[in-house]
């Protein structure tokens, strides 16, 4: 079944009861707000456009509404993460992608009631200019992200030593190891040389999310939150990166192992979430979102 | 205390009632005694400053009154003339004339008064109504000499003054102005001032009121001080005392504490120097690393949390918590990386916490509070090119320990509002304590 525009009067309805549910419950619940970059007419006819092609890409239980020139779409069972990762699915996979802007609001992270979340989803909204370096990148293959933001001087280049990487990678997988950490995901991939040592960060225990681990087979020493992802050699031993996402920071470095030896990094919500979903695509890692 | 109307007692025969009368006039209190026995009840009783005794006053005879007298004593110095009609015996001869005896009283007063004056104890109380720098004003306004005796809390003491100055000082086995501080510092015990006293020898120089004053700022300073280094923590050196610079109080602080290890309390017992002085010089050899703590001592028979607050942390952080998961981490920043290294140091002294790693920043330790309260203590690297690593270290800190400065660190407010708490480089345990506390008090995780 593919989920339908609902009248907002039911949308409204949904909202509150999805809210009521979750403060009950304990449960989560996001809110991701579409509109349109132009405004007036054009921006009503652009954002009935964007609707029929985004419903193909919700879940059944999501639920969305159009609502003046908004439009809006509760997601049950959603973190912000969740709702991050699937405002980078509909700005890759939208062809009006780039005449939109969406603002993303979680259930206790962000607040805790539907005027909060909506008021915070549009101010999300309204920043979202779609020029930054995410946007550039967005495009582009997963490789090719990797090469142009190396090459890009948007970040400054520095020597970043691979044991810094290895730092990094260690601290992503601790911080996914924490109990108050909300979900999060992280991409290891540290030359093919140092992922033993890497893996002595992880604890025994499931992680708060999942940890994608670059490793020359694919075959590593089996852990029920960890995901080894079968990448070229040739590839691995030139690049060490490190992508961690979570509702409350992210972290994006990345080393040429190359003759340079340079690196970049940031803590970039977007970007990270657009090279986390472009290594999924990559290798064919899809997951459900929430 | 001496009044200042000096008493006379006089037992007189009623031939030489008149006298009695005769002094008054003269401005002496006089108390009168019909005879010898009463006279000596009334000594006893009221210690006069001087006996006028008839050896013709009767039921005692003067050797008897002696003897009692000079047995007591309380009574043993006191004056006593003797009227009678042998000069060779009697210190005034009979008939008494008026004037002749009062001429006879205040030459026997001078002398007593000058006897006293060379050692003898001139006045004696407690300390409490009347400080010890109010003792000594009276012989410093007089330029006068003498001595305070001391009985204190903290030892039998004594401070000597000569022409108005404080010239030396001694509390059980200290000597000079490490002696006078402490004295001056106290304000329990009693004391025994005495005009006179020759001072064994000279140790201080410096003027009466710079001394007055200093005693006061060292006090204040000395208990800011001792407020900054643990208390039951044992000390020991870290350098050879053969390799450091000359510097006389730093160079007898290691030579004590090279191979040995003591509190600060026993170090300031141990160094013959101003307690203020030998503090001082510890704080500083500790802050540069010269000094350092014994390992497994700081804080240690002190619990960081109370049952009761872990279980607020253990319910506010670790609601899926599972066992030996951290439930939250704390994020430790400065400025200087040298300061933050000393900082995870002496976080490290708490049993509590255990150093996971050599890393500059990152996860470098981790706090277990107990029965499952797991906390992570996560150092955050400086610098603006390391900014972004730092971002992405500082999301989620539930709490962050700040070590002083921390100016590159303004960015911070915007991006949390985890408790700051900031973090001493010598007691580090309060400060971890203090941000503890404010956690039970922050909202549940949003």
């Amino acid at each position: 079944m593919v989920p339908r525009l609902e009248s907002p009067r039911f949308f409204d309805a949904f909202l509150a009861r999805t809210l009521a549910q979750a403060r009950r419950y304990g449960r989560r619940a996001a809110l991701l707000l579409v509109v349109a970059r132009p405004e007036g007419e054009d921006a009503k006819m652009a954002i009935r456009g964007a609707a029929l092609h985004l419903l193909g890409l919700l879940r059944d239980a999501d639920v969305a509404t159009l609502q003046g020139e908004e439009l809006r779409v509760l997601l049950p069972e959603t973190d912000r993460l969740g709702a991050q990762l699937l405002r980078e699915r509909i700005l890759r996979h939208l062809p009006e992608a780039a005449s939109l802007r969406i603002g993303a609001a979680a259930y206790l992270e962000d607040g805790v009631d539907a005027e909060e979340l909506l008021d915070i989803a549009r101010r999300r909204a309204a920043e979202d200019e779609g020029t930054g370096l995410a946007g550039k990148l967005r495009p582009l293959g997963f490789w090719e992200c990797l090469r142009r933001l190396l090459a890009d001087a948007d970040l400054p280049r520095l020597p970043l030593s691979p044991a810094m990487v290895r730092t990094a990678a260690r601290e992503a997988i601790l911080e996914l190891s924490r109990a108050s950490t909300v979900r999060g995901i992280a991409v290891v991939c540290s030359g093919g040389a140092d992922e033993g040592e890497i893996l002595e960060a992880l604890p025994v225990h499931r992680l708060s999310g999942r940890l994608f681990v670059a490793w020359p087979d694919g075959s590593g020493p089996p852990h029920p939150s960890v995901t080894y992802v079968p990448v070229e050699e040739e590839r691995l031993s030139r690049f060490d990166f490190v992508f961690f996402l979570a509702g409350h920071s992210a972290y994006v470095v990345l080393r040429d192992a190359g003759e340079n030896a340079l690196g970049v990094h940031a803590a970039d919500h977007d970007l990270a979430c657009l090279l986390v979903s472009r290594f999924r695509d990559a290798y064919g890692l899809r997951e459900k979102i929430g | 205390m001496t009044e200042q109307v000096p008493t006379l007692l006089v037992a007189l025969t009623p031939a030489e009632a008149g006298v009695a009368a005769y002094l008054r006039e003269r401005g002496f209190r006089v108390l009168v005694a019909a005879h010898g026995a009463e006279a000596l009840d009334m000594a006893v009783a009221q210690a006069p400053d001087l006996v006028l005794f008839d050896e013709e006053c009767g039921v005692l005879d003067v050797e008897s009154f002696f003897r009692i007298v000079r047995a007591n004593a309380r009574l043993s110095r006191m004056p006593v003339l003797t009227v009678g009609r042998d000069p060779k015996r009697a210190s005034l001869t009979k008939p008494l004339r008026p004037d002749r005896v009062v001429l006879a009283v205040e030459a026997a007063l001078a002398r007593a008064e000058r006897a006293a004056g060379r050692g003898e104890e001139l006045t004696r109380g407690v300390l409490g109504p009347l400080s010890i720098v109010d003792l000594l004003q009276p012989i410093r306004v007089a330029r006068g000499s003498g001595k305070l005796v001391l009985h204190t809390p903290v030892g039998e003491g004594t401070i000597w003054l000569s022409e108005g100055e404080i010239v030396d000082a001694r509390l059980g086995r200290y000597w000079g102005k490490k002696a006078l501080f402490r004295l001056l510092a106290c304000s329990e015990g009693s004391f025994e001032l005495y005009p006179a006293g020759k001072p064994p020898s000279r140790r201080i120089y410096e003027p009466f009121d710079f001394l007055v004053l200093e005693a006061a700022r060292q006090k204040d300073e000395l208990a800011e001080q001792l407020h900054q280094l643990p208390a039951r923590a044992r000390f020991t050196a870290a350098v050879d005392p053969r390799n450091v610079p000359a510097r006389p109080s730093l160079s007898w602080l290691l030579d004590k504490l090279w191979g040995e290890a003591l509190t600060v309390r026993e170090i300031v017992d141990a160094l013959h120097l101003p307690d203020l002085e030998v503090v001082t010089t510890l704080l500083w050899a500790y802050r540069i690393g010269w000094v350092q703590l014994v390992p497994g001592q700081g804080d240690s028979g002190e619990e960081l949390v109370t049952p009761e607050l872990r279980r607020v942390l253990l319910r506010r952080l670790g609601r899926n918590a599972q066992r030996g998961q951290a439930l939250a981490k704390i994020a430790v920043l400065g400025d200087e990386p040298e300061r933050v290294r000393r900082a995870l140091g002496a976080l490290a002294r708490c049993p509590q916490v255990q150093l996971r790693a050599r890393a500059q920043w990152g996860t470098v330790a981790t706090l277990d509070l107990g029965e499952g309260a797991i906390l992570d203590l996560v150092a955050l690297p400086g610098g603006e090119e390391l900014a972004p690593l730092a971002r992405f270290l500082l999301g989620g800190a539930v709490g962050i320990l700040r070590v002083e400065p921390a100016e590159g660190w303004g960015w911070i407010a915007s991006a949390s509002s985890a408790p700051a708490v900031e973090l001493d480089l010598v007691d580090a345990a309060t400060g971890l304590r203090a941000l503890l506390g404010r956690l039970a008090d922050v909202p549940a995780e949003r």
